[in-house]
């Protein structure tokens, strides 16, 4: 269960209680970080799952995701262009295995969309694009 | 790498927007890698805070990314130093370089902790801020604390017989083709093989002397030139502009402009136009090792606030 920063949780009726909850939510914004956004907004994103279609890491990564953003879709990795970003605030790059043999796709240097690597694919990607995240 | 991280950059907005990441802290021992070519002042303590990031049955399984150099330039952070027992104390599990956050653990939602889940999603949202902020510099070269750690390994590494095969013969004879040797030289040069071979220490200290002044050119060099003009380090903005000024001076000019040729891409020749750059740019200009030694500009705008 993923409960925001700050968050209380509190089972009171009467109309004291009703105050009481109004200072502890009020506490609670306090203590929450200054940027966060509400709740209705955290699920905004559009995310692209590229990995391996039919794994079971893609159904654990797909079921997570939905549980958390609004937009989740699948593709993948082998076929990946970066094209296939559009549309999507975040790609996640992935695939079922932490050996070397997942695909590698080659990405240019001005792509500039935001893209979460994953794992030892992750890291071979990277370095194949000279980035400082790549596997060392 | 396997399950953990250590308990370091947790003030990080990435551990509080917009889920509170509040890991359970445990002690491990030290790992006797990170004890190899460690450079720090101080000794490594004998166990260190870390925190799981997922639970599997692995000791490894994930990947780090080399941690000297990756913040010398303002498009790299560290997220999360990974708990490793290969590589160096400081490599990196969880980093951020332009538009991608590399996350180097294995292990798929169902099998992260808590902790572990909220940093991911935390994740996702946070590198969503570097839309259109590709990379400013690409790896090019090793960070110059690379050098000073190798002189600690030099008597155990060995040049691959690959790479020595495609070395000149008379280099090849030379040595013996001994690949301990030929990793000394193609690491270090020639000249300091006669000096050190049999003085690792020696090295080492030759090293640290001249951090300052290291830059690569196919091996680890101590650019004399530039200390030969008075000028205390190779990677500080000041330096910069101590060079262009030297394009003034009659005695000094040549050298100057031969350095600003090596630490920079700037195609200028007169000393205007190197003046009139660095004003415009001198906020926004950084040096970094990794990108290839050189000085680079920040485009206007690029810096996210974290």
């Amino acid at each position: 269960m993923i409960t925001l920063a700050g968050a209380r949780r509190i089972s009171l009726s009467s109309a004291a209680a009703v105050l009481l909850m109004i200072l502890l939510v009020s506490a609670g914004n306090h203590a929450q970080s200054p940027s966060a956004p509400p709740a209705t907004a955290v699920g905004k994103l559009r995310i692209l799952y590229a990995g391996h279609p039919g794994s079971e890491r893609e159904k654990d990564f797909v079921a997570f995701l939905k549980k958390h953003f609004d937009v989740v879709q699948t593709g993948n990795l082998q076929t990946f262009k970066e094209a296939d970003t559009q549309g999507f605030d975040v790609t996640l790059l992935d695939w079922d295995t932490n050996r070397y043999e997942g695909p590698q796709p080659r990405i240019s240097q001005i792509f500039a969309r935001p893209v979460i690597t994953l794992g030892v694919t992750g890291g071979f990607i990277c370095r194949l694009g000279r980035l400082k995240t790549g596997y060392l | 790498m396997g399950n953990a991280a250590h308990a370091e950059s947790l003030d990080h907005t990435v551990y509080h927007t917009p889920f509170a990441v509040e890991p359970s802290f445990e002690s491990w021992n030290t790992p006797g890698n990170y004890r190899w070519g460690y450079l720090g002042a101080d000794k490594l303590p004998d166990q260190m805070r870390v925190w799981l990031v997922q639970k599997t049955d692995q000791e490894v399984g994930g990947v780090v990314a080399r941690g000297a150099g990756f913040t010398d330039s303002p498009d790299a952070e560290v997220l999360a130093p990974g708990f490793n027992l290969g590589k160096s104390y400081g490599d990196v599990g969880i980093g951020r370089h332009g538009n991608f956050l590399q996350w180097g653990y294995s292990a798929p939602p169902s099998q992260m902790t808590e902790p572990g889940r909220r940093l991911f999603l935390n994740g996702i949202h946070y590198i969503k801020k570097f839309d259109g902020k590709a990379p400013l510099v690409r790896v090019q070269s090793s960070a110059r604390t690379d050098a000073l750690g190798l002189t600690r390994l030099v008597n155990r590494l060995s040049l691959d017989d690959r790479v020595i095969s495609r070395l000149p013969q008379s280099l090849r004879d030379k040595y013996h083709s001994d690949p301990r040797a030929l990793f000394f030289v193609m690491t270090f040069s020639e000249s300091l093989y006669d000096r050190y071979h049999e003085d690792p220490n020696g090295l080492t200290q030759y090293y640290r002397e001249n951090l300052e002044w290291v830059y690569r050119d196919q091996v680890f060099k101590v650019d004399e030139e530039l200390k030969g003009l008075g000028i205390d380090s190779n990677r500080k903005v000041e330096s910069l502009r101590r060079l262009i000024e030297l394009l003034r001076d009659a005695q000094h000019a040549a050298t100057a402009k031969k350095l600003l040729k090596r630490y920079t891409d700037q195609p200028f020749e007169a000393p205007q136009h190197w003046r009139q750059w660095f004003e415009e740019n001198k906020d926004r200009i950084f040096f970094s090792d990794v990108g290839g030694y050189k000085f680079f500009v920040a485009p206007a705008g690029y810096v996210v606030d974290k």
